[in-house]
Parts: C-alpha cells; structure tokens; sequence
C-alpha cells in the first residue's frame, strides 16, 4: 500500500548564525500533483528547497520521502534518491550536446568500455519524443532556447528515475508560448506519477497547473490551499499578510498640482520582463514601486539608471529626451542607485568606509586628480555623524560593517553627491529593526529636502508608511496607480489581485 | 530568487590571521635577514645594502607596474619583453641623443602596453592570453629591430653613467628610478582618485560600473603605465650592462614581478594594491639570490624556492577573499 | 510540438565556416606557400613530409597536451620545462645501459610533474596560470641543477637509433606524433574522462552537479598533460642525440597559440583534437615559409605568433561574436503531433 503523501516534510527549523529562516515549518506533496510553492522575497522558500535538496542540512525535523526518513547530504544524495531540481540557473553544459547533457556522469558504455554514443541517442531521443519534444540530439546544447534547455534537464532528470521534480520559477524567462509548452511537459510527467514542486510568481500560472498551494511567509507556514477553494484574493493576502493593520504614514499628503515632472519613462520594454511600461516621477515625491517578486521592479530601475539598455522605450529628464546609455550619464545627470545585493553590486569590500563613500564623488574630491584628503575626511566624518554610521574609523574596511551600517555607507554614496534622485532598491532588506527605521527617516528627508525617490520594497507597509505615490506593477506591466487616502495595504493588494485576476480572465478569454 | 540570509556581522575585528597575513612580507624579509645573520659572512656590510639597490631596480620598477595591473584584477606577463624591447629602442636611438633614446624606448612600450590594454579593458579577453601574446610579439620587435643580433652601447659613457655611475658618494644612481617611481605609485595609489578607481575596479567591476568609474579607461592606464615601467627597468638594465640584447634581456623578469606583489600582499583576485608590500616583496626576492650567492648555493635552487614562495604568497592570499 | 534549432541559410554557412575555419586557414596557407615556393618544390614529398616532421618534432606534441588542460578552460605554461626535464631524465638512466627504463623514468617525470600542478589547480584553488608558471620556473631549474647548464650526450645506441628509424620513408616521430594525436582523439570522443573534461570546462559547476570527480578530472588531465609532453621530451633528445637543458623554452606558447588557432576555446569546454593538428600544421607552414623567404627577418616569427594568437583569441570573445546572426533563438514550427 502506497503513502498518499510522496513527500512530508515535518517541522523544519533552519537558522542561519542566529537567524531563523525556517520555524517549523511543514510541507507535503501527494504523488503525481503538482504542488506550488509560493511565497515573497524571503518567505523562505528557497531555504526549504535547498534543505530538501540537500544543499542546507536542517537543524531540526523531519523529511519522509517515497515511505523513508531521509536526510540528504548533498544535492547528488538527493538527486540519487530521486529529489531532481531543475535550477534558474540551468545547470547543463552549454557547449555538450542535448544527449551528452543528458547522460553526463552515467553514459552507457559498449562492451569494450567505450561511451556507448548511439545508445545515448537513441535514448535521448526516446526520452524527448516521450515529452512531446522532438529537437536534433546531436545539436550543441546552446542551439537551443531557454525553454528547450529546460525539457533537457527535466528529460535528465526523467533518466534518473527522479519522481519528484522541483522547478525553481522555470517560467521566469519564457515566453507566452514556451510556458504552455512547458505545462504540456508538466502534465505528461503527472500522468506518470510525477510530482512536481512549481515555484513561480506568475499568479496565471499557478492557477493554471497546480493542484495545490503552500505558502510561506516570514519562514513560517502561512497555509496550504486546494486550488479550487482558492481566488486570487486570498493567495495574495496570505503572501503579503495583513498581521498588521495599516501601517501609520509619516506622511502627510503631496501637492501634486505644483509638482513639476523630474523623469519619465515611455513605453519600456526590455526582455520579457517588461512589456511597454511607462512611469514618471515627481520632483521631491517618493514614488513607490508595489508588485510581487519577478514584475520587473528591479529591471525598470535598471534601466532608469543606463545600467540596461532597453529594447523598446524612451526617458525623458526634466522634460528632455534623456541620453543615458551607461550610469556614468544617469549620475552625470543625478541619479543615485542603491542595489537589492550591496555584495555583489554595492560595496568595494576591500576597501575603507572612506573610500566606499566617496566613490562616487570622487571626481568632485579631486585637484588635478589628487583627492583632497581634508575635504574628504571632513564630508566623510560629516556623514558617519549624520546618518550614525557605526564604525570605528572612516579606516575600517567596509566589510567588517553590520549589513545597516554598509547600507548607510551606500546610502550617503549618493547622499554627498546633492543627486536630485536616489533609487533604492530593498533598501531594508537584511538590516535590524532600529536600522531600518534610521534609514525610513532619511528616505523622507531626502523628501523634505526636495529629493525625488523611487522605492521599490517588498514589505508593503514601508512602502505604505513612506510613499507619496505608489505604481503597482505586474509581469512589466503597470496595473494602477495609489496616491493620498488610498495608499494602505488593502489597496495594494486589491490592485496586484483584481490586476492579476483581471489578467487571468483576459487569459481564459482567449482560450475559450 | 531570494538572496541568502544575512550574516549579522556586529562591527566585527579583523582576524588575528589577516593581520598575520598582512605582516607577512616583514615576516619574510625578517627570516632571510635572519639567516643571513647566521649563515652568511660579511652580510651586514654597506656594500651588500648598495648591490640589493642595484640589482633590485628592475624588479622594483617591473613590480611597481605589475601592483596596479594586478589590482585591477588583471596581470602583465609581457614586461620581460617590454623590457628588452625597450633596451633595444634605446640602444638604436643613442646616436641621437640620451633623451630622445629614453623616450623613444618608453613611448614604444606604451604602445604595446595600450594594445594590451585595449584588449582586456574593451574587449574583455583574458589578460593572460593577451599579454602571452604581447610576450611574444614585443619580444620579436625587440629582435626584429636588432636583428637577433647584441647590440653594444659602451661608447655612450653618458648613458651608461645612468646605470653605473654613483652619487652622493657611493649611492649608485638606480636609487633615482627606485625613488621616483616607488614615490610615484604610492602617490597614485594612496592620494589619487584614479588610484582608487584601479582598486575598485578590480574589486567588484559591477559596483564600479554602477558608480560611474569608467572601468575601462582605468584598466588601459594601468596596462600602460605597467608597460612605461617596464621599459624604465629595461633602460636600467641595458645602462647597466651596456648592451642591448633583444633576444634574452628581461626574459623570466615577470616571475620576479609577480612574485614581489604576491609577497607583498597584493591579492591575485585583485582590489587591493600594496604598493610598499611590492616594494618589501622585491627586496626578498632579490635577497633570497644573494643569501644563495653568497654561500656558494647554486642559483638555480634561488629560482626553486622562488616558485614555492610565489605559490606559498598566492596561497595566504588567496584565503582572505572569501 | 516539434523545435527545430533555426537552420536559415547564412547560419548554416556560417556553422560550416567557424568550425572549419582552420582547415580552411590551413589550406589557404599551403596553397599560397606552394605557389611561392614553386620553385621551391614545396609540393614535393619532401617538403611536405618535413612539414609534418616539423609539429612532430617541434611543439605539436606540447600542443596535444596542453590541449587537454585547455578544454578544462586551465593552462599549463609549464610543458616546456617539463619535455626537458623528461629529456634529461630519461637520458641519465638510458646512459646507465637501460633504454626502456630511462623511457619509464621521462613518462613518470612528465606523470609527477603534471599530478603536483593539478593538485595546486585542483585542491589549493591557485590560479593554473599562477600554478604552472612556478611550476614552470621550478622544473627548468632543476633540469639546469641536473644537467649543469650543458647538454647531456646520449650513449645509448638503442635510443639513438630510434630517432633515425623512417618506415615507408616517414620518419617514426610522425608516426608517435600520429599515435598520440589518435589516442588523445579517443579519450575525448569515447571515454568519459572526455566528456568530462569537456564538462568541466563548459560549467564546473554543472558538472559537479551532475556527479562528476572534478577535481579528479583536472588532476588527470595535468598528468595527462605531462605524460605526453615527456615522450615529447624523449622523442627530442633521441632525435637530438642528446638532451638540451633549454629544450622547450618558449614552446608554451607556440602550443597555446596551436590550440587557439585550432579553435579551442581558451575558456574550455569547447574544440576538437583534430583542430589542434591542424593548428599545428599552420604553425608548421609558416615556419617553413619563413626559412624559405631569405629576404623576411626570421625574427618576425614572434611577431607573427603573437598577432596570430591575440586574433584568434580576440575572435573567441564575445565582444566581436556579438555582431554575428544570433542562433540562440530556436523557430517553433507548425504543432506536428
């Protein structure tokens, strides 16, 4: 007699030096569904699947798998137990062949010990034609688009026997079409038994394929749902959480009429992450960008900032067409950019507080190119005053700061340079409570002071709690704008889901 | 997806093994002092300190060069052909006068040091490809220019006085470039914008680009002045020995280079540019062939220990980038 | 639902091109070199055998080596040093009277001296350049500390004679060459160390994620390096009669620049051994058009060399394949099923 459940994960607790990413948190998968696993920027899905996949070790709990207690090491341990994970990332060789790609690290050998190439092909192909695809094996991997390399990993996955596949947002780069595609796949594995863990933020889509629903919010289990007894509505307030009851503004409302346009973005688009957005922003307003995980918040900003050029799409700067083609004009222009991944795209870690500070306004700090260490010590000991930047000397490399601090750091980056707008993208995320609220009160005195901000968070009541004016996106599409009396979080939320819901239906139009 | 979790680290010390590792072209320096206190006699003469300023000038000045490239994350292996090339420049140019020699020999390795420049900064190609490659084809304009054929300069006293005249007593003149470049760089590195640009390109080049650092522009520099560098050690070197052999001048002189800057702390991954380490790191290399030639040790095991400590720096080096 | 990859015509005689495009270089060269050297008798058996004689002998060996670590998108700038010292070796215990042992002896150099730099690749995590490059210093110096800065004659008449041997007129290097050439073919088309190396090189990471030794395949590889580059190493003081202690010096780089040229992707992960040969066979041609031309300065090799490599680099980067018509997108034809 066969388990209902194929997968139980039982209170898992996962912590990371101290801080809990995971409270007890349970999960479970039936055989042969497919099982959505959703959840905001760290809700803690993706600790559950690397604990699942053997890439974290879980700290407490327990993990049934197929009728067994199992405790992966490694992401081999779990792959060999059946647990494949098709990754954003794919994690195939793009010069190798489809075939090889298949059966890299277990390729069937001849009688004399020889890699057996026809086999693999003809298995290969078997393998495909089974999904419904029918592409030249013999092709170098990278012939192919996202969405095919995509099949070849599941159709790896499918020869080691995996029975549950967990696909981490496979849609994320696909287009219309390519996504049903790759729902037909889905459904046939499904037909054999397969269970599928379908992590994606596109709501359309969950409804689409998925049985069923788990939702994480703040590493802990906010609830899991029959997608039949599920609207919209309900999907989104249990991402976004309502445990607070309208977060206070600080501020009170925008003169609009008066306000004279700083930038203006037209008709953007940019991969297939935004599709023709358009977006403009008020002197001195902090403009707010609301929408779930993946609606091309981060992209839009991107391209604000020259960092992207896009493929479609104008901005205008104080009216002008502006020419931003790399960040070196959008400061020209004064523009400041704080990224989501202050590592990876922020900090100099090997370098002083000083020197990360300064960075930009280097240029500036200079007499014939030698930086005038007393102008620089005075407004680098200005800002360490001003914004409470805890260090023991302007010295101290930036690495040895606490995550708010090198915020802080990255903040007065921009702050020394008199920019006339700052975009901050997640400026909260990672940063304690006291810190965050330090970094709130600076976001409106760059208000105050005549600064325009775009904002993008995903805590909605900080985007409550500070923005003048608020652009609910969705999928690179803007679905409304929030302004006064109507910025709370029922109404963002409202927008993302009649938004959402408004495009479910458009979508069921056309099929029907 | 979501990022990892965030490491709360609360204002926290650098390691006791950074500061370790920081110290360690001293530590270095200190042993082979050491060793020499015991094992060597007449080490601690005058004249030893005079023959380390001379016969370290090259790599000095190669590693002076090679610091800034390396900290843009970059590396130069062509100086040793740099270096003959523009010897080589130099020795046909005398006829002509000194100055227009000198600058010949450096404008010529500036070009060469812009093409690589241009390669690894525009183009994005691999700077050890590059510079291989530069490694080859500067070294066959050296030889081109002279023929495969040595080149003898000793009717020019004046120039040669550049490489084995003294001053100020018994200072020999190499102090001069030694001096001027080292103060050259420190300058650059510690005071100047554009200092802080090459370690921030190296550093994280995404950031760089994000704040307005024309990261291109900057790796160019280095590459140049890298090269302008090496031609000053070559300049040196050919004043020194009085002719100019396009065929073998400066060749292996990159080893040296790196090693100094791997010795002195500058990390391989690039971002950081320790300009005095590179200047400590010289000197032990330089010292670790005179502890060996001094006690009749044949110079070859010099070369051999040399690669280990090379491999030995990069190692240390290479944990504190985690 | 069939997905085709996009097959339009100017992709397809583009394919066609870049992945023949050595050969095509290759048989551009010999044709312009035997009409210049008509005269010459370029076309003769002669000339065309010394061609071949010629990347046996010189660094085509070197080339199929560092052509595996290559693959691994690693370098080894050390081949050079360790053909000599392998030379050096083999000779010393030749002279002691035994020849097959002193053979041994190169092969285990070459083993030994690859396996200790892809343990510093592969377990330190030092930069292969880095890592080979001391290697390179060390392992020359040893060959100096051994030899005594002069060449060692060789006494042994067994290993004398074999650089002589011609079968049907064709010298026995060509025909090692050939041996090694096919053998390195082999591995990489029907082994798994083969699709791992190219594995490796592609995406490390996937490759670890699908299972594979990957530090145990870059090991290898080394030691693969080093073995064939010792029978290069014994192939040479055979020939030579003797070992040099600078055989080899500068030959790294005429090797890269065979891969490269052969269009082995510098990054690894991608090109074949047949390119390799071919590399080696231009190198070859214009070695030989250069001791043909009186009038051309020997010394514009390097030159050459040099240019040849950063252009057929350069070419690999993708700020100039950018231009090229995409291929990435594939057409989804009509709904088949």
């Amino acid at each position: 007699m066969q388990q209902e459940y194929l997968l139980e994960m039982r209170g898992i607790d996962k912590a990371f030096t101290g801080v809990k990413a995971l409270t007890k948190v349970d999960f479970s998968v039936k055989r042969g569904e497919v099982h959505a696993l959703m959840g905001e920027n760290g809700a803690g899905k993706s600790t559950l699947i690397k604990v699942l996949t053997g890439i974290y070790h879980k700290d407490a709990g327990t993990i049934i798998f197929d009728g067994q207690e199992i405790a992966p090491k490694t992401a081999l341990a779990a792959q060999a137990l059946g647990i494949s994970t098709i990754y954003q990332e794919l994690n195939l060789v793009p010069f190798q062949t489809v075939y090889e790609n298949i059966y890299m690290g277990r390729e069937p050998r001849t009688k004399v010990g020889t890699i057996d190439r026809r086999r693999m092909i003809r298995d290969a192909r078997q393998v495909l034609e089974g999904m419904g695809i029918a592409i030249d094996v013999q092709e170098p991997l990278r012939r192919y688009s996202t969405a095919i390399q995509q099949m070849v990993a599941i159709a790896r996955a499918l020869t080691i026997n995996a029975k549950l596949v967990v696909m981490d947002e496979p849609t994320s780069s696909l287009d219309a079409k390519e996504v049903q595609v790759l729902f037909d796949v889905i459904r046939r594995l499904k037909a054999q038994g397969i269970a599928i863990i379908f992590i994606s933020h596109r709501l359309s889509e969950i409804f689409e394929i998925c049985e069923r629903v788990t939702v994480l919010r703040n590493g802990e289990l906010a609830g899991v749902f029959d997608i039949e007894e599920l609207d919209t509505q309900t999907l989104v307030n249990s991402m976004l959480g309502r445990s607070f009851t309208n977060a206070q503004r600080s501020k009170g409302g925008y003169a609009y009429d008066e306000a004279e346009e700083l930038a203006r973005l037209e008709g953007i688009s940019w991969n297939v992450r935004l599709n023709g957005i358009g977006v403009d922003i008020k002197k001195g307003e902090i403009l707010g960008l609301a929408g779930l995980l993946g609606s091309g918040r981060t992209e839009l900003c991107n391209i604000l900032f020259g960092s992207e050029p896009p493929d479609d799409g104008s901005i205008f700067w104080l009216d002008q067409p502006g020419d931003i083609r790399n960040p070196r004009d959008a400061i020209r222009l004064g523009m400041g950019y704080c990224t989501e991944d202050r590592k990876v795209e922020g900090l100099f870690l090997h370098l002083s507080v000083k020197d990360n500070l300064t960075m930009a306004m280097l240029p500036q700090l200079t007499k014939k190119g030698v930086v005038q260490k007393k102008k620089q010590d005075a407004i680098v000991q200005q800002y360490i005053d001003r914004l409470k930047i805890k260090t023991p000397s302007s010295e101290q490399l930036v690495r040895y700061l606490s995550g708010g601090n090198q915020q802080k750091v990255l903040l007065a980056r921009w702050m020394c340079m008199n920019p006339k707008l700052i975009i901050l993208d997640e400026p909260t995320r990672g940063i304690d409570v006291g810190a965050k609220a330090e970094i709130e009160a600076l976001i409106q005195e760059f208000s105050a002071n005549g600064i325009s901000v775009l904002m993008i968070s995903s805590e909605m009541e900080e985007l409550v709690r500070n923005c003048d004016r608020i652009v609910v996106m969705r999928d690179g599409k803007k679905l409304g704008e929030l302004t006064d009396e109507r910025i709370t979080m029922d109404d963002i939320m409202d927008t993302i889901s009649h938004g959402a819901s408004a495009i479910l239906l458009a979508k069921e139009g056309e099929q029907a | 997806m979501s990022t990892g979790p965030v490491n709360p680290v609360s204002l926290e010390r650098p390691p006791l093994s950074d500061t370790l590792r920081k110290q360690s072209p001293v530590i270095m320096l200190g042993t082979l002092l050491l060793i020499n206190a015991i094992f060597t006699n007449n080490f601690f003469t005058i004249d030893i300190v005079w023959l380390i300023i001379i016969q370290c000038a090259t790599i000095i000045l190669t590693g002076m060069g090679q610091t800034m490239v390396i900290a843009t994350g970059g590396i130069d292996i062509s100086i040793g052909s740099q270096m003959a090339l523009a010897a080589v420049v130099c020795a046909n140019m005398l006829p002509y006068g000194i100055l227009p020699a000198i600058i010949a020999a450096i404008i010529a390795c500036a070009v060469m040091g812009l093409i690589s420049g241009f390669m690894v900064g525009k183009l994005h190609v691999s700077p050890m490809v590059v510079t291989l490659s530069m490694l080859l084809f500067a070294r066959g304009v050296a030889q081109v220019i002279n023929d495969g054929r040595i080149l003898y300069i000793d009717q020019y006293k004046n120039f040669e006085f550049l490489g084995q005249g003294k001053i100020l007593g018994e200072l020999p003149m190499q102090i001069i470039p030694i001096v001027l470049v080292v103060a050259l760089v420190y300058f650059i590195i510690e005071k100047t914008a554009w200092g802080r640009r090459i370690q921030a390109v190296g550093d994280n080049p995404t950031a760089a680009r994000l704040t307005g650092i024309n990261a291109t522009g900057t790796v160019i520099s280095a590459y140049v002045l890298s090269a302008m560098f090496a031609a000053m050690a070559g300049l040196v070197l050919v004043s020194k020995v009085g002719a100019a052999d396009g065929s073998n001048m400066g060749r292996l002189a990159e080893l040296d280079a790196i090693a100094a800057v791997a010795v002195g702390g500058t990390s391989m991954a690039g971002g950081r540019a320790k300009v005095m380490g590179t200047l400590l790191g010289a000197i032990v290399m330089q010292l670790i062939t005179i502890t060996v030639v001094m006690n009749n040790i044949q110079y070859e095991y010099a070369q051999i220990l040399k690669s280990a400590i090379i491999i030995f720096a990069v190692f240390i080096q290479r944990e504190s980038r985690a | 639902m069939q997905l085709k990859a996009n097959k339009s015509p100017v992709r397809r005689v583009w394919n066609w091109f870049s992945s023949r495009n050595t050969i095509i270089a290759f048989l551009l060269l010999f044709i312009a070199a035997a009409i210049m050297f008509s005269d010459r008798k370029f076309l003769s058996f002669n000339s065309v055998h010394n061609i071949f004689r010629k990347v046996a002998q010189d660094n085509g060996v070197a080339a199929l080596g560092i052509a595996f670590v290559i693959l691994l998108g690693q370098i080894d700038l050390s081949v050079g040093s360790t053909l000599a010292l392998s030379g050096v070796i083999s000779v010393l215990v030749a002279n002691m009277g035994y020849p097959l042992l002193g053979a041994a002896a190169g092969i285990l150099v070459g083993v030994v001296a690859g396996f200790i730099t892809g343990l510093m690749v592969a377990k330190m995590k030092i930069s292969s350049w880095i890592a080979s490059l001391a290697m390179m210093l060390a392992l020359r110096s040893v060959v100096l500390l051994i030899s005594n800065q002069q060449p060692i004659p060789l006494q042994s008449a067994i290993f004398m004679d074999l650089g002589q041997i011609k079968w049907f007129n064709v010298s026995i290097m060509v025909y090692i060459y050939i041996a090694i050439l096919l053998i390195s073919m082999f591995i990489s088309r029907h082994t798994r160390l083969g699709t791992g190396l190219y594995a490796v090189g592609g995406n490390e990471e996937a490759a670890r994620m699908m299972g594979l030794k990957v530090d145990k395949i870059k090991i290898l590889a080394y030691v693969i390096c080093g073995a064939i580059c010792a029978v290069g190493g014994i192939m040479m003081a055979s020939r030579m009669r003797s070992a040099q202690p600078l055989a080899g010096t500068t030959w790294e780089t005429y090797a890269i620049a065979s891969c490269a040229l052969g269009g082995l992707k510098l990054t690894g992960g991608e090109g074949k051994f047949s390119g390799v040969f071919f590399g080696s066979l231009i190198i070859a041609v214009l070695n030989t058009m250069f001791n043909y031309s009186p009038s051309i300065n020997t010394w514009w090799q390097n030159i050459l060399m040099g240019a040849l490599v950063l252009i057929s680099v350069g070419l690999q980067t993708d700020a100039i394949k950018l231009r090229l018509p995409k291929a990435s997108k594939p057409t989804t034809a009509e709904e088949s099923k």
